[in-house]
């Protein structure tokens, strides 16, 4: 919220220089979100007022006028067609600065010198909206310093108001706030003329979400435009002037907080029934819109018509115009939930809404209707009602809250002595009863959020400043900090992946339905998604790490090695959240295997995809299984399922290079590989049990196989594995196809170490193993290589 | 026997002669053997010896060993010398220029945000706290009920919300907070825990917000838990996190879930407190949000709030990162540009 000090100083004297109010701001109350002067460059207006007008000679729709400003008269040229003789006119004379920092200086127009220039408001930095020169209505001397009469130079600070703060959405609230906080002194309350209740206008509450409702009529009354203090002081808080009588409307709920409705009353069948919507009912309000009740509303109607949708809106109807001669003022008390629902569900934000929902003071009604009639009759005239219309059927009082004085310095963590803490209360203008063990507080009605005894712990700690509280470790005993295993699992996934090379990338799983081309159907959608571009929820991880890599791609970096792990999403029903969440561990490979060293001129492969994958298995001693796959948008010839314990738990292999050109803008080999981690962490094995022993010495033989292209490696290792027990160890030690290879062949040799457990093996103990290995792997015609 | 100590010096000195024209090892060794060998020089002195009586056997035996230790000595000399020209030679047959950067194996960085919530969750799990994870949608009572926000309270437009039901029932968590609810009501107090993870808010992508973010928030709960504890714990963090110059300042502020609550400052790492444009001359950050736990909170999850009380506290992952690491802006946190990664 917006406070302008120069308005403030009505109801307050501050008495600290602008960044020291700023900093105690910011220490006990909220946070100010900046501080500015405003008008300060203004100089050289005059009032001025116009004495004669003639027509330019030579430009059309010129005209210049002979203004006196005092002290001499001087000719001003003007576009505006519409000054009269006698207006009183604000005048920049040469030498004057305006508003956005112009300097005027005298000006010919075809032989007529303009000795100044006569001003609007926009030129003037008080209205945006006024562009024509501005009648001063005021009852000013010509010649008066314009600048210095209106108190123009003015400093704006814009108050962070949090929703437990609605007295701060109020300049009253705000002058009581400082002098809590010892940055103002000689508060005073604004003038108003005391009001008598008793049988006036007819009202009938039917709806008890209408608290209280005041009304009074005031005929006779003169709709014009608003003098310049007025326009100006509602001008800093953002409204634009509409008329004298709207304007003081919105002006008292500016000092007061309170939300308050003009009617015109002759549109008004002589009563007023508060009644609750029924459902369907529709309802046109004033920004000439139509909405359909839910039917929890509360309406403001005449038995007839529906006048308001009571505490947030007007109707269309029954508004201010500059017609109007006589009005009802509305100034009533609604329940805040009841507001918050309505405004929430039609989606409509006032400033009424705003405050009701927040919170106003049900108990100042008197105040701000004396307040309104004071200042209506003062700038509009007319003659008030005699009796002032008050149902308030059940009243709001203050609370009682017992505030105790261990209690208090014990959350505080700081003993605070009795006298100090009675001192805030009455700097608060909290009324309380001292008691042996603490303070019985009545929380003022203008202070809703005070409802239990840790906010008056609150009010305390913050006034007395929470700088003065001393830092201290609890006495806690036996917590013990745990990173978690799961946690520690997924850094350690992480940690693997980075010693491959893997640089890790951090994505939105939010996608457009486009980009999520892997799924078959998409069920997790964002009801009210930001753009289109961020709709769905993912439910694969590589569709975000795919992203990143066709930005580096894209970017001229083009040896991309990206992974990341978190979380993916499925639609679920049963789940009290509605969805599944899975973690997986996804990667990108292209381009070169290791750009960081020269020597290396390895492309990524398959197999070194593959290797980073099986790096991962073995640090929790799984060993994975791979099927072909057919997966939508991998290439067959290099992909595979990846499996644990046979369950399927992802995918690896080459992308589609369409999908890849297509959607990601990437030309060279793309290869992916997703898998889910959870259960890879059910079922990982911590402990690897060391059975064998390493004691007699092994034997070592080689072996290039030439093997059928039909026939998987997997066939070769599972016969070289049930060849006998001696065989400890087999390793791939090249792969060839191509010159001296028959076509249908390729040529896989491997390393196999024999070693027994229980004694030195001679040659002949691993032939007969060998023997038997070379038969089987021939019944698959699987033979050496001739040397 | 004809030798004499003369003829010792002339075998000595043909040796060297000999020596001198050898440069390569079968040259050497082949001499070696012709002195030194089986059927060498030393040895058919040696065999001549057996024609002697005693004690010339004695006289020449210690000569002939006396030679002996001389002629391999001069072998020594020049063995040692074959080799320090061959390490030359080597040397220079192996010459490489050192200045050229090595080959490393290529190894992989963390992302900044993976960086820093590991940070974090080292100082607290210090300090006896543990980690914990939950759900990242949500359903809105954890989101928000039952963290004092009931559904008419306009707190919850404090955060733009991202809903997957027209009920607004499921929702992408705002806030991490719904973890802390979780944990309270699947362990008994006391506790200790810090949640870091990913959360959602309707902002769009600018060099300060981001629709999807991290954020690490910690609840403590115990008996007797003060506004003196809250400053001591998130001192420690900026200390550690920031440095030892590092100071905070708690300022008063809303959420619905603590009560108290605080927005928390650290003095500006970048001015020292001097004033400068990051801290927009007030010589303060802002940095994290913190509190008393709200009694309404306790109650939720049926924790008797006559007995339990608690501090909570949430912060922004990568505002945190985006100080500590100098990152221009939010942005760059999921470009995922290798070159920054790698920078």
């Amino acid at each position: 919220m917006k406070i302008s000090l120069e308005w403030l100083n009505e109801y307050i004297t501050i008495n600290k220089e602008i960044h020291e109010l700023v900093r105690e701001l910011k220490l006990h109350t909220t946070d100010v979100e900046t501080y500015e002067k405003v008008r300060d460059k203004l100089s050289n207006i005059m009032v001025g007022q116009i004495k004669k007008i003639e027509d330019h000679p030579e430009i059309e729709n010129l005209l210049i006028c002979k203004v006196d400003i005092g002290k001499e008269d001087i000719i001003l040229v003007t576009a505006d067609l519409t000054v009269k003789i006698g207006d009183k006119v604000p005048v920049a004379i040469p030498g004057a600065v305006l508003n956005d920092g112009t300097k005027i200086e005298e000006k010919a127009f075809k032989g007529v010198v303009s000795q100044g220039m006569m001003c609007s408001l926009k030129e003037l930095g008080i209205s945006e909206e006024a562009e024509k020169i501005y009648r001063i209505i005021d009852d000013v001397e010509v010649g008066t310093d314009f600048i210095d009469y209106f108190k123009l130079a003015d400093e704006i600070i814009d108050l962070e108001i949090l929703p437990n703060r609605p007295d701060l959405l109020s300049y009253i609230g705000i002058a009581k706030e400082l002098q809590a906080i010892d940055c103002g002194k000689d508060f005073g309350m604004f003038d108003y003329t005391e009001i008598k209740k008793g049988h006036g206008f007819p009202v009938e509450i039917k709806y008890d979400k209408c608290k209280r409702y005041m009304a009074a009529t005031i005929t006779n009354i003169k709709v014009g435009p608003s003098p310049l203090w007025l326009i100006k002081r509602l001008g800093s808080a953002g409204i634009r002037s509409i008329n004298n009588v709207v304007d003081i409307t919105n002006y008292v709920m500016l000092e007061t907080g309170h939300p308050i409705h003009a009617f015109d009353l002759d549109l008004i069948d002589n009563k007023i029934i508060i009644r609750k919507a029924l459902p369907g009912e529709k309802v046109f309000l004033l920004d000439g819109k139509e909405y359909t009740m839910m039917g929890e509303e509360t309406l403001i109607t005449d038995g007839k018509n529906i006048l308001a949708l009571g505490g947030i809106m007007g109707g269309e109807l029954s508004g201010i115009n500059e017609n109007t001669t006589s009005i009802l003022l509305e100034v009533a008390y609604f329940d805040p939930i009841n507001i918050r629902l309505s405004s929430s569900y039609h989606k409509i934000v006032s400033d009424s809404s705003y405050r009701f929902e927040r919170g106003v003071d049900p108990n100042d009604t008197e105040i701000v209707m004396g307040r309104l009639i004071k200042l209506l009759t003062e700038l509009a005239g007319g003659e008030v009602s005699t009796f002032i219309t008050d149902v308030y059927p059940e009243i709001i009082a203050e609370q009682k809250i017992l505030l105790r004085k261990n209690y208090l310095d014990r959350r505080l963590g700081i003993s605070i002595e009795k006298d100090v803490v009675s001192q805030i209360f009455n700097k608060l203008n909290f009324k309380f009863n001292p008691l042996s063990e603490g303070w019985e507080i009545l929380v003022p009605t203008n202070r809703p959020d005070i409802t239990q005894e840790i906010d008056l712990v609150e009010e305390v700690g913050r006034i007395y400043g929470y700088s003065n509280i001393p830092s201290s470790f609890p006495f806690t005993k036996g917590l013990i900090g745990t990173r978690g295993e799961f946690v520690t699992f997924k850094e350690r996934v992480g940690d693997i992946m980075l010693s491959n090379g893997y640089h890790e990338a951090k994505t939105f799983p939010l996608n457009s339905a486009r980009r999520m081309w892997m799924d078959e159907s998409l069920d997790l959608k964002i009801i009210n998604p930001l753009s289109s571009e961020y709709e769905y929820i993912s439910s694969k991880l590589i569709y975000g790490v795919l992203d990143s890599a066709s930005y580096n791609f894209r970017n001229q970096k083009k040896d991309i090695k990206l992974f990341e792990i978190d979380k993916v999403f499925k639609k679920d029903d049963t789940s009290p959240t509605g969805a599944k969440e899975f973690t997986n561990l996804a990667f990108v490979a292209i381009g070169r295997e290791n750009d960081e060293d020269f020597t290396d001129k390895r492309l990524v492969s398959f197999y070194t995809v593959k290797g980073a994958l099986e790096n991962v298995a073995d640090e929790f001693n799984l060993k994975l299984d791979y099927t072909r796959s057919s997966l939508k948008g991998l290439m067959r010839s290099q992909s595979a399922d990846v499996h644990l314990n046979d369950n399927k738990i992802g995918y690896i292999g080459l992308l589609d290079p369409q999908i890849a050109e297509d959607l990601y803008e990437i030309k060279d080999p793309v290869y992916i590989c997703e898998i889910n981690l959870d259960f890879l962490y059910e079922n990982k094995k911590e402990i690897k049990k060391i059975v064998r022993r390493f004691d007699f010495p092994a034997i070592r033989r080689e072996y290039a196989f030439l093997v059928p292209l039909n026939i998987e490696f997997k066939e070769i290792s599972q016969i070289i594995e049930n060849a006998g027990e001696i065989i400890e160890e087999y390793k791939i030690f090249d792969v060839y196809k191509g010159k001296n290879i028959a076509p249908d062949y390729i040529s896989i040799t491997v390393s196999i170490v024999y070693r027994s457990q229980i004694k030195t093996l001679t040659d002949e103990e691993v032939n007969k193993v060998e023997r038997k290995m070379l038969e089987q792997l021939g019944k698959k015609k699987i033979t050496l290589r001739e040397k | 026997m004809n030798h004499t100590i003369k003829d010792f010096e002339e075998i000595t000195k043909d040796l060297k002669n000999e020596l001198e024209k050898i440069t390569d090892y079968q040259s050497y060794q082949n001499l070696k053997s012709k002195y030194l060998g089986k059927n060498g020089m030393i040895k058919s002195l040696m065999k001549n010896l057996k024609n002697l009586n005693e004690e010339q056997k004695k006289q020449y035996g210690k000569k002939i060993n006396e030679l002996k230790n001389i002629i391999e000595e001069i072998f020594e000399e020049k063995l040692n010398e074959l080799k320090e020209k061959e390490k030359i030679l080597k040397e220079k047959e192996s010459w490489i220029d050192v200045t050229i950067p090595g080959s490393p194996r290529k190894i992989g960085k963390p992302s900044l945000i993976s960086k820093t919530i590991r940070e974090i969750e080292e100082i607290f799990i210090g300090m006896g706290f543990s980690v914990a994870e939950g759900p990242e949608i949500e359903n809105s009572w954890y989101n928000f009920d039952a963290l004092n926000t009931p559904e008419w309270h306009p707190a919850r437009e404090m955060q733009d919300t991202f809903y997957l039901s027209n009920d607004k029932k499921y929702l992408l968590r705002t806030h991490t907070s719904p973890v802390q609810i979780r944990t309270m009501l699947s362990n008994k107090p006391p506790l200790a825990i810090i949640s870091p993870g990913r959360v959602y808010r309707k902002d769009e992508l600018d060099a300060t917000h981001s629709p999807v973010f991290h954020q690490v928030e910690g609840l403590f709960v115990d008996k007797n838990v003060s506004v003196a504890h809250i400053k001591m714990y998130l001192e420690y963090l900026a200390k550690k996190l920031f440095g030892d110059k590092v100071a905070i300042l708690l300022r008063p502020s809303y959420f619905p879930f603590t009560e108290p609550s605080f927005e928390v400052d650290i003095s500006c790492i970048f001015c020292e407190g001097k004033g400068c444009n990051i801290c927009k001359n007030s010589g303060w950050i802002e940095i994290l949000g913190a509190g008393l736990v709200h009694p309404n909170v306790f109650k939720s999850v049926n924790y008797d709030p006559d007995i339990w009380e608690g501090f909570a506290f949430g912060m922004g992952i990568e505002r945190v990162a985006l100080l500590k690491y100098n990152v221009p802006e939010m942005r760059e946190f999921y470009k995922n540009d290798i070159r920054f990664i790698e920078f």
